[in-house]
């Protein structure tokens, strides 16, 4: 009799995206994280919060293993995506990491034209240049930029605004056709404008993407996240709803931190 | 005059007479052979053949020979140099391990350059039993000049920033994809620019190649790889050694010209590649 197909048992809405066990980063001798559990549901945008140097960029770099390339860095317990351990489940690291991509505080484009930087990481070989063409335009409104630069695709990267940078980053990230983004302080480099304009873009794009964000922004995380995760010292101290974060705060760290963004740990 | 003012006008001074003597130094080399040069340089003399143990006709087997040197040099130190240079600048990750791969390429630097011609001698010539050839001249000046290039690249490659790494890293690109289209693009300029740099060190040696790699008179193009050629500087060697031939003299300085005029073109080519090649960086 043949075994049943476990990922069939579970709902698919119900399935956490990621799933952390036992989890500790560490650098050096200094453990930095030390997550132990935690679910992040899928196709909801979860805010990683909390003080600087509480850990939450080095836990978000740890999901698609971006830190593997820092010496010092070391992981304990285990990570999965979708079910799949981020170690063992991907052989081929650029999979994971094609499969979870990833948006950095500071815009970075490639010294390219806009169109290249959309197309940088697409590897496929045998798309078209119709489907090529195809692709830039929908990742471009994806990214709500499609309008501000339809007719200077071939412009360079660079003669875009901060924020537009910030939005091509995203759509380049995009092309790779990840199921998880993970996005590191997004708004932290730009005006509030488009600031704005990229909650709106992150918020759309929760409905194909499950979207994991470090913010330092309580207002921005009350404004678009659907689960909040608290970290302070390396320490998840709560989890939840963003209406039950900011309601029914049950941590006095948590609710310190919340109300007056200031933490005392 | 307070006496901090004083002071600043006294530093000020040093450092124009510093620059005034460095300037005057390179004008008076440079105006000398110019000089004395420009009266030996002629069509004739760059495109005849040496007579008389070099006093009478001209260089164009020594241009050749140097040329010949430092174009397989360069193609053989390229891929040494890029490979060095990428692999200490992406693929290690032990800072002890970069510490001794920089003490490594920066002793080779230190080494007197007479000590790569005996080197070549022992090795090449006498274990080996290769002969004197223009092919382990080509390697000894390879050699010499694989840490100029090493270092000129490897400094380009460490100046793109972390972000262009860890950005196409997120997207899936793996480290030699990384490696080809973003580190070797970003520092195209100064891997051409050190190699240009390199060759025009190499391009006057004498104490490398002339145990192993040079005849001083009757050689014209060679027909293997393992014959000797004839460079410009052992030419100039040769005919300063006939100091009180006047025409030889002439020659001497006629070919001194020649192989200045070589490197400031490639110091030049140099200097455009650093500026041409400058690719643009995030804002």
């Amino acid at each position: 009799m043949p075994k049943p197909d476990l990922k069939l048992v579970r709902p698919l809405e119900a399935a956490p995206a990621i799933r952390l066990e036992n989890f500790q980063a560490w650098f050096g001798e200094t453990c930095v994280v030390n997550a132990g559990a935690l679910e992040v549901p899928a196709h909801k945008i979860t805010c990683l919060v909390g003080p600087s140097g509480s850990g939450k960029s080095t836990l978000l770099r740890s999901l698609n293993r971006i830190n593997d390339d820092i010496s010092a860095y070391a992981m304990q317990g285990k990570i999965f995506v979708q079910g799949q351990c981020n170690h063992a489940g991907f052989k081929d690291i650029t999979h994971l990491r094609s499969k979870v991509g990833m948006v950095f505080q500071r815009p970075c484009v490639f010294p390219c034209s806009i169109k290249e930087n959309v197309l940088f990481g697409v590897r496929d070989k045998t798309l078209s240049k119709i489907d090529r063409a195809a692709l830039v335009e929908d990742c471009l409104k994806s990214a709500a930029l499609w309008k501000e630069v339809s007719h200077r695709l071939d412009s360079p990267a660079s003669t875009l605004s901060l924020g537009q940078q910030q939005r091509l980053c995203i759509a380049r990230t995009l092309a790779v056709k990840p199921d998880i983004l993970l996005l590191d302080e997004p708004t932290a480099s730009v005006d509030p404008v488009s600031a704005r304009a990229l909650e709106t873009v992150i918020q759309d794009l929760k409905t194909r993407f499950t979207i994991i964000m470090v913010t330092h922004d309580i207002r921005q995380t009350k404004r678009i996240a659907d689960h909040v995760v608290f970290l302070c010292d390396g320490e998840i101290i709560e989890t939840g709803s963003c209406g039950h974060m900011f309601s029914k705060i049950a941590k006095p760290k948590t609710r310190t931190y919340l109300s007056e963004e200031f933490c005392d740990c | 005059m307070s006496k901090r003012a004083a002071i600043n006008i006294i530093y000020a001074g040093a450092l124009r007479v510093a620059l005034l003597v460095s300037l005057s130094i390179l004008a008076f080399l440079i105006g000398s052979i110019i000089w004395q040069g420009s009266k030996a340089l002629s069509f004739d003399f760059i495109f005849s053949d040496a007579r008389d143990f070099g006093a009478s006709g001209g260089i164009r087997y020594q241009i050749l020979g140097s040329l010949i040197l430092i174009a397989v040099s360069a193609l053989l130190v390229l891929p040494l140099a890029l490979g060095t240079a990428i692999y200490r600048s992406e693929y290690v990750t032990s800072e002890k391990l970069g510490r001794r791969i920089d003490l490594a390429i920066f002793s080779l630097n230190g080494i007197p350059s007479i000590t790569y011609g005996l080197f070549g001698l022992i090795i090449f010539v006498n274990l080996f039993g290769m002969g004197i050839s223009w092919s382990i001249g080509s390697i000894l000046l390879a050699m010499m000049i694989l840490p100029t290039v090493t270092v000129s690249s490897y400094q380009a490659m460490r100046a793109i920033p972390d972000s262009y790494r860890e950005n196409s890293i997120a997207l899936g690109l793996s480290r030699a994809q990384m490696v080809r289209r973003v580190i070797l693009p970003q520092s195209l300029h100064g891997v051409v620019t050190g190699l240009l740099i390199g060759l025009a060190r190499a391009i006057g040696e004498t104490a490398p190649i002339m145990f192993v790699a040079t005849a001083f008179s009757g050689v014209t193009w060679p027909r293997s790889i393992n014959e000797p050629v004839s460079t410009l500087p052992t030419h100039i060697l040769a005919l300063a050694q006939q100091a009180t031939n006047p025409d030889a003299l002439r020659n001497a300085w006629g070919t001194s010209f020649s192989l200045i005029l070589i490197v400031i073109l490639l110091s030049t080519l140099a200097y455009v590649a650093r500026h041409k090649l400058q690719p643009g960086r995030p804002q």
